[in-house]
């Protein structure tokens, strides 16, 4: 442990700093991108079968298929990584959200309609708040994929965690391949208290 | 606004829904009038709840005119005329993530009262349904079915709204919880004379609480009249299956005046008659009491033969035995509203008289017991024969 780290120590840092860089980015731009879009959906219940069947489809592309695919269009590097990773992200979070979004019960829905609320009131202080435990299941699930697969962006050249699974996969080496996935595995654990904390801190009614 | 506009009239009101080729309401015709509850009943279907919400433009109007306070709807921004009319649904539809106090003032906020203003409303409203202060930082789920449907009616309330519109509100309630709520919204409505519009199936809470009973079927107005007449007059072959064999038999008697069964020639005697003349009187007639009237049959008291056996060598005018404290009906009350005071009371009779205090009848126990017989069993013979061979 301490001849792995007194090796790799620096390279380490860097390469977990890199994962968690690509992983955070696609997940940022997932979250920017399909919470407003599922929102919008929820009002749109035609629309929404249409975009759900799509990203469906995207979703059965293989991850590294995706990858690979990046390479002639973006080159290779971070950018394609990212690029790949929050269309992967999209899929959990858009759907959560619109199912979410459908969730929440028509008759608090009728009542504030009712009362007199705005489309947009309606939205922002009843639904939303209401469809945020979905929303944010959708989330943390997309964030320990997006985390996961992230390794993946090591073979177009993104760097990564992934990077030292790799050597040690082709050098038999298995401290490289175990110093590569357990940091992997602590992000991904952590990431998901975190979010989980903050779905707790978001979640619409206190639990007693 | 003039006195006499209806708070709310339908004008030739259709409602067809998208993809339906029959309507769901057609071409209807009403009013309401202020400070009326007005039930409107009728089977699932009927077209009740759809006649409803096209008061607050929750469902569009298809073809006619609905007018509140005697403007068009059509011509008001919904979302202000949402404001402005309260709303009450079966589940209550609180805000599960709100509090109750967050609950109870979204109306107020949405129109921008002051935080002084809404917390006086608060505690106000707090005070009007009996519940505990401390609710109002609980969230819907810590209170009971009743205390829920309770904040949703106080809700309805809090931004001053003088129409209520309410459907099946009670609906999922027990029934001992029902009735209190009942007793709450009646209330209310009297107390802060508010138009309410109720939407039931209940026919037992429609005939409780209406003032006005508008009965519905096939997306048209059937009956459109208070509970009585309703009660009284069925309109057709509907109405009468709807309100039940046993309600109308019972409401018969229900709706029975005083006047209908009194006994017009009460055993009376001039205030100026002597006692021997007084004691005869009882003695052809058979009776222990005499109601006593003036020259022009204004009833002054009654006297008594015990009193008339114990004062008989004192004095010698009926006058000086009278009796003042007497009880009266009017010809035109219901004897429902005093039957059970006269059957517990130890009065054998009480005396008729019109509005300008003259006798014209009296009202027996045995006229009573007659009555409440034929309630509880029924006119038909065979209710009797079948109890019988019970014992």
């Amino acid at each position: 442990m301490s001849d792995f780290l007194a090796a790799h120590g620096s390279e380490l840092i860097l390469k977990t700093w890199q994962q968690i860089y690509i992983a955070a980015i696609s997940l940022g731009l997932g979250i920017l991108v399909a919470v407003p879009a599922g929102i919008i959906l929820a009002h749109f219940p035609k629309v929404a079968q249409l975009v759900m069947g799509i990203s469906s489809m995207l979703q059965t592309i293989p991850a590294l298929a995706i990858l690979a695919l990046m390479i002639p269009i973006f080159g290779i590097g971070a950018l394609p990584a990212i690029i790949a990773l929050f269309i992967y992200s999209l899929m959990p979070i858009l759907r959560n959200t619109y199912i979410g979004m459908q969730g929440v019960d028509p008759n608090v829905v009728d009542s504030a309609k009712g009362l007199g609320m705005t489309n947009t009131q309606l939205t922002f202080k009843v639904q939303v708040p209401l469809a945020m435990p979905v929303i944010m299941g959708g989330i943390r699930l997309s964030a320990v994929y997006v985390i996961s697969w992230s390794t993946l962006a090591s073979y177009i050249g993104a760097g990564g965690l992934g990077d030292f699974i790799f050597n040690g996969l082709d050098l038999f080496q298995t401290d490289l391949i175990l110093g590569g996935t357990i940091p992997i595995i602590i992000i991904a654990i952590l990431t998901d208290y975190l979010l989980g904390k903050i779905e707790h801190r978001l979640s619409p009614i206190p639990k007693q | 606004m003039t006195e006499d506009t209806a708070c709310v009239e339908f004008r030739h009101v259709t409602k067809i829904y998208n993809k339906s080729q029959l309507p769901a309401v057609s071409d209807i015709n009403l009013k309401i009038a202020r400070g009326a509850f007005c039930c409107l009943i009728g089977t699932s279907g009927s077209g009740k709840t759809t006649l409803m919400r096209m008061i607050n433009r929750m469902n569009p109007i298809t073809k006619g005119t609905v007018l509140v306070n005697g403007q068009d709807v059509k011509n008001l921004n919904p979302v202000n005329l949402r404001r402005h009319i309260g709303y009450v649904i079966q589940s209550n539809g609180l805000m599960p993530h709100m509090t109750i106090k967050d609950n109870i003032t979204i109306v107020p906020r949405l129109l921008k009262w002051s935080e002084d203003k809404i917390e006086q409303k608060v505690q106000e409203l707090i005070q009007l349904a009996e519940l505990p202060t401390e609710f109002l930082n609980r969230y819907p789920a810590e209170l009971s079915g009743g205390q829920q449907q309770r904040v949703g009616v106080l809700r309805a309330l809090a931004a001053d709204q003088d129409l209520i519109l309410m459907d099946e509100p009670f609906g999922a309630l027990d029934p001992i919880t029902r009735e209190t709520l009942q007793d709450f919204v009646k209330k209310l409505q009297t107390q802060l004379d508010k138009t309410i519009i109720f939407v039931t199936h209940d026919m037992d809470e429609a005939l409780k609480l209406a003032t006005q009973m508008v009965i519905m079927n096939e997306g048209k107005v059937i009956q459109d009249d208070t509970p009585v007449n309703i009660l009284h007059q069925p309109a057709n072959e509907f109405v009468k299956n709807l309100l039940g064999e046993d309600r109308l038999e019972e409401a018969q008697h229900y709706t029975v005046q005083v006047g209908e069964i009194m006994l017009t020639d009460p055993v009376k005697i001039n205030i100026g008659a002597s006692l021997t003349q007084a004691l005869s009187v009882m003695k052809n007639r058979h009776v222990d009491t005499l109601l006593v009237t003036d020259d022009s049959n204004h009833l002054k008291g009654f006297i008594s033969v015990s009193k008339l056996d114990k004062r008989y060598h004192h004095v010698d005018s009926v006058s000086d035995i009278l009796e003042t404290k007497l009880a009266t009906l009017h010809p035109d009350s219901y004897l429902r509203d005093y039957a059970g005071k006269i059957l517990q009371g130890n009065m054998t009779y009480v005396p008729v008289v019109d509005h300008q205090d003259k006798l014209v009848g009296i009202v027996t126990r045995s006229a009573l017991v007659n009555l409440v017989y034929s309630t509880i069993w029924g006119s038909t013979e065979g209710n009797i024969q079948g109890a019988d061979k019970h014992e």
